[in-house]
């Protein structure tokens, strides 16, 4: 049988395990014992909780102590757990880490990516070169021209690197431990990389040939290939590689034919001819671009679907 | 039972310093403690003990951002219990017995007209034995280590609310496990 506590009771039940422990208050513990003084049925309750209170420390005192070698397994696992590991070793690990996932990258590219942008960066360089020495055309007009193949051909690799259009293996990749953020940072690294690497050995080829200032080349092409890569990366992902390329094309237009039709079409000018270079605003905004493709992007469905 | 705070403070400093003798002596003092309330999350010795290890491990670890907050031996409590919940979630076992916690689901707040200090000791340690890890361990950290209601809430991560009810809980299950066996023993 149990008494059901009226709703206007001030009975001090809840508090009796506080109140036996010894970890109550001065004025609370009181109030409960001066409470306990004329209520029978907390003075019940009170000795039942003393009852388990003994109960429960018996058990305690006959509990057996842990084995003696407790601490030398605890300074085993201390001696042997990897947060001892040096943060050299630790940097070290995870270099190695990035760069096995950075090389494997390499086979799952596209081949047409690595083969397509070599092939055009050659041709629109032997027709950069043919347009300075035999069309004798001025070589700012040629710089230009490779400037617009560097960074239309860059962002073309960049719209196939990732996606299950563009790799088979992507649900294997999804299935792994490492992120496919990183995954995809290292191909846009490594496609990025290699574009760079053509453009800069046209452009130094372009530079011996009519003597003009490499660094000037550079400007025209680094800060729009990063951006417009960027922004590629970025379509193809939310809604599709060929969607990225045309957009790409159609950008990459819309600023260079002021270059070509001066004054023709200011109207469809997106920037000033001379602010779509390598400068720190185009630089930023290939930078946030990045950040929210490789961070935002993997997680949302296409726009096509 | 009592040691100077202050002095569990120095200790747990010296072991985020990386004192090995500092972690020797606190464990010295709390080894009892601890491993009385490991063994209410799980009946298994050597679980036990493994258990034990890994709290003094985590302890090495993170004596360093110990902010002194709550006393050395809710922070002790407390690691040792989020390493138990760990292995014990990988083990499959859970702390609560859900069947215990339906049986008590309808029954509002209650005094009793009896008391348990009538029934034998043996008797009542057979029964806190058989409750549940949930139950046993609020009893053992009320009335074992004596920690008020505040610093239970903080060891187990609960309001201090739950840890009433809890140990309210935990009583009625005892004098219902005690009718049984007497039902059962008739």
């Amino acid at each position: 049988m149990t008494l059901q506590v009226p709703q206007s009771q001030n009975h001090v039940a809840d508090l009796l395990p506080a109140y036996i422990n010894g970890t109550m208050d001065y004025p609370t513990s009181e109030r409960v014992h001066a409470h306990l003084l004329h209520c029978g049925a907390c003075q019940i309750e009170l000795s039942s909780w003393e009852a388990v209170r003994d109960a429960a420390q018996f058990t305690a005192a006959v509990t057996p102590l842990p084995s003696a070698n407790v601490l030398n397994a605890v300074w085993a696992k201390i001696d042997a757990s990897p947060w001892r590991v040096s943060i050299q070793q630790w940097f070290l690990k995870h270099a190695l880490h990035l760069w096995l996932v950075f090389k494997r990258q390499i086979p799952l590219i596209y081949k047409s990516v690595w083969i397509g942008s070599a092939l055009v960066i050659f041709a629109g360089c032997s027709l950069v070169l043919f347009s300075i020495l035999q069309l004798h055309n001025h070589p700012r007009d040629a710089e230009a021209t490779l400037a617009l193949i560097a960074t239309v051909t860059s962002a073309a690799g960049i719209a196939f690197i990732y996606g299950r259009d563009n790799d088979a293996g992507l649900e294997i990749t999804l299935s792994t431990p490492t992120s496919i953020r990183i995954v995809m940072f290292c191909r846009l690294l490594l496609v990025l990389g290699y574009d760079f690497a053509l453009s800069a050995f046209a452009s130094i080829v372009v530079a011996l040939a009519h003597g003009g200032s490499l660094w000037e080349i550079f400007q025209m092409w680094l800060g729009p290939m990063l951006l417009l890569s960027s922004i590629t990366l970025t379509l193809s992902l939310l809604i599709g590689s060929w969607f990225a390329v045309m957009a790409a094309l159609v950008l990459e237009s819309l600023q260079e034919l002021p270059l070509y039709v001066e004054r023709q079409a200011p109207l469809l000018q997106f920037a000033n001819p001379s602010t779509w270079q390598t400068s720190p605003t185009v630089l930023f905004l290939a930078v946030l671009f990045i950040i929210f493709a490789v961070f935002y992007a993997p997680r949302q469905p296409r726009l096509s679907n | 039972m009592d040691k100077p705070a202050d002095d569990d403070r120095q200790l747990v400093k010296r072991i985020g310093a990386g004192d090995r003798q500092a972690l020797s002596e606190l464990y010295a003092r709390y080894q009892r403690l601890l491993f009385n309330y490991l063994l209410q999350l799980t009946p298994d010795y050597g679980l036990a003990e493994e258990l034990l290890q890994d709290t003094l491990v985590a302890v090495w670890k993170s004596a360093c951002s110990f902010e002194g907050r709550s006393s050395v031996q809710t922070w002790l409590i407390g690691v040792a219990r989020r390493q138990a919940h760990n292995t014990l979630r990988q083990h499959k076992i859970s702390l609560v017995n859900e069947s215990e916690l339906e049986g008590l689901a309808a029954v509002g707040p209650e005094l009793e007209d009896s008391t348990l200090a009538s029934i034998a000791r043996d008797e009542l340690v057979e029964a806190f034995k058989q409750l549940g890890a949930v139950h046993r361990e609020v009893l053992v950290l009320t009335l074992v280590q004596e920690l008020s209601y505040e610093e239970t809430a903080a060891a187990l991560n609960v309001p201090v609310g739950t840890v009433k009810s809890r140990l309210s809980n935990a009583k009625r299950l005892l004098r219902a496990l005690l009718v049984t066996r007497e039902g059962a023993g008739r």
